[in-house]
């Protein structure tokens, strides 16, 4: 099918938009580096350094003793066992509290006090429950990661029109198959916005438990250990690297996501609390 | 088929109980039969209708469906409501078959109920569609087929054809009463539409108000088909008329 003038037009426009972005930045970036450099006399990894770094990272140089792939996989692995705690657990608290008054009386406070926490401050917790192991930084990505999807979640479940319970239970649905079957796509606008604010959480506090706790790979860990050297560039070419992942996951992921489901069935409000 | 013994009903509010929107109501519905419950907004009817379907309890008296008493909704009783409340994340196929999933039936038998009723309610080709690809009328079609699905011995619908355009109503009207003649289930249909209540119905229920309760009894006799522009059915809504101008009308809303 061929593809229509319209829509490339728009495509054309979006990708000048996205150009554009990248150039504000990096002016921006350029502009920063240069003046730091002239008045502080220290060396400000520009732009271009930090690309033709970050390049020659990607095609196999070492960074802190291991491949740059090789921390990008530690990390994103890391993220992913963390979320997916998290998810799991603040879908069920949602789904659960959602249903049983009581549980959500006595259990909803606990979880706002979990969220006023911010993600580092877990540290010792994790530190005493876990020592200096994976486990140390799952724990925290999953900590920092559950607490808006569990009230987002739950604020979804609340919202799903009453009439669409009545006409599901009408229909013979009971218990669990309410649940999967209408609470959870009702909720999904909420849902898929929890998720995202979890999704944002759990990776910067990854790279900052990567940071302190000292896990030997990860790119908050090479951060960290590229200051250390003085190698500023690398650290730079990490944060760039984090940057672009974080940027891909929200934009590819969670974007698929919501069109497959909520734009599809015109859900209309787009939901979502925090 | 169906038996409402001194039904009454009060919402609680602040101080315990409201005031009360159904005052000992006792009717009787046979099998088959095509019941209209008529009256002014706000007289209780489509809380008479929620406690046959089970979507509210009685604060005394109770319903009798089939001689055991109703404590919750069920297929049995399949609701159309005012409002056509299909799920937006299903399709219409998906929402036709929701009752059939519940029901543990085969992919093949559900395909092959939901295509019939999807047809038999002037939806073929439309499978596909979610919701907000439907107008109105087509939406209300819809919901009309996922209760036919279940074959239903008795069919609850609040108001449902009100917020249709005229020509969609009388569509859909002429629509139901065929498959009423074909399937014979029994019928109890809330209206505030006196010329809906005199094409329909075998037998009008004109509640009263405040509070609801049962205020005339008026069997229609007229032979079916009924042409909407004879002098009969004129006659008949004449009388029903009379009858609903003794009552105050545009009462304060009552929370469903």
């Amino acid at each position: 099918m061929p593809v229509s003038t319209h829509r490339l037009r728009v495509i054309l426009r979006s990708f000048a938009f996205t150009a554009g972005t990248i150039l504000i930045g990096a002016l921006l970036w350029q502009a920063i580096a240069s003046v730091v450099s002239a008045v502080r006399g220290v060396d400000f990894p520009t732009p271009v350094a930090t690309l033709r770094h970050l390049g020659s990272l990607l095609s196999g140089e070492d960074l802190v003793d291991q491949s740059l792939y090789r921390h990008i996989g530690d990390s994103l692995r890391r993220w992913v066992n963390g979320f997916s705690l998290a998810a799991a657990s603040g879908l069920t608290f949602g789904l659960t509290a959602g249903r049983e008054g009581v549980f959500r009386r006595l259990t909803l406070p606990l979880v706002h006090c979990l969220q006023l926490v911010p993600g580092l401050a877990w540290i010792p917790v994790a530190l005493l429950l876990f020592g200096i192991s994976e486990k140390t930084t799952v724990f925290m990505i999953a900590v920092a990661a559950f607490p808006p999807v569990a009230i987002n979640v739950l604020a979804g479940v609340n919202e799903v029109d009453a009439t669409y319970l009545r006409a599901a239970r009408m229909l013979g649905a009971r218990g669990i198959t309410l649940v999967f079957r209408v609470l959870l796509p009702g909720a999904l606008p909420h849902i898929l916005s929890g998720l995202r604010v979890g999704l944002g959480n759990g990776w910067r506090v990854l790279l900052a438990a990567e940071m302190v706790v000292g896990t030997g790979t990860g790119l908050g860990y090479s951060i960290i250990q590229s200051r250390w050297t003085l190698d500023y560039t690398s650290a730079f070419a990490c944060l760039l690297v984090i940057m672009l992942i974080g940027l891909g996951f929200e934009r590819i992921v969670i974007a698929t996501l919501e069109r497959w489901t909520v734009e599809r069935w015109r859900l209309t409000d787009s939901g979502g609390a925090l | 088929m169906i038996i409402m013994e001194n039904l009454s009903l009060r919402y609680p509010n602040a101080n315990g109980s409201g005031p009360p929107v159904l005052d000992n109501v006792s009717l009787e519905i046979g099998q088959g039969e095509f019941v209209c419950l008529l009256g002014p907004s706000g007289c209780g009817k489509t809380s008479l209708l929620n406690l046959i379907a089970g979507f509210l309890r009685p604060t005394s008296g109770r319903v009798l469906f089939r001689g055991s008493p109703v404590t919750e909704p069920s297929p049995e009783r399949s609701v159309v409501f005012q409002d056509p409340t299909l799920f937006p994340w299903l399709t219409v196929r998906g929402n036709v078959e929701f009752g059939l999933r519940c029901m543990k039936l085969s992919r093949e038998e559900r395909r092959l109920i939901s295509g019939e009723c999807i047809a038999m309610v002037g939806l073929a080709g439309y499978e596909d569609a979610y919701r907000h690809e439907l107008s109105g009328g087509m939406r209300q079609r819809a919901a009309l087929a996922r209760v036919l699905a279940l074959d239903p011995p008795a069919l609850l619908m609040d108001e449902p054809f009100s917020a249709l355009d005229a020509n969609s109503r009388e569509r859909l009207q002429d629509e139901l009463l065929r498959l009423w003649r074909a399937k014979r289930r029994t019928i109890i249909f809330v209206t505030h539409s006196v010329e809906e209540a005199a094409l329909l119905a075998d037998r009008v229920i004109i509640i009263g108000t405040p509070p609801g309760s049962v205020k005339r009894e008026v069997p229609i006799d007229l032979p079916r088909p009924r042409p909407r522009t004879s002098s009969d059915l004129k006659e008949t809504m004449r009388g029903l008329r009379a009858v609903l101008d003794d009552m105050p009308c545009c009462l304060p809303p009552q929370r469903k």
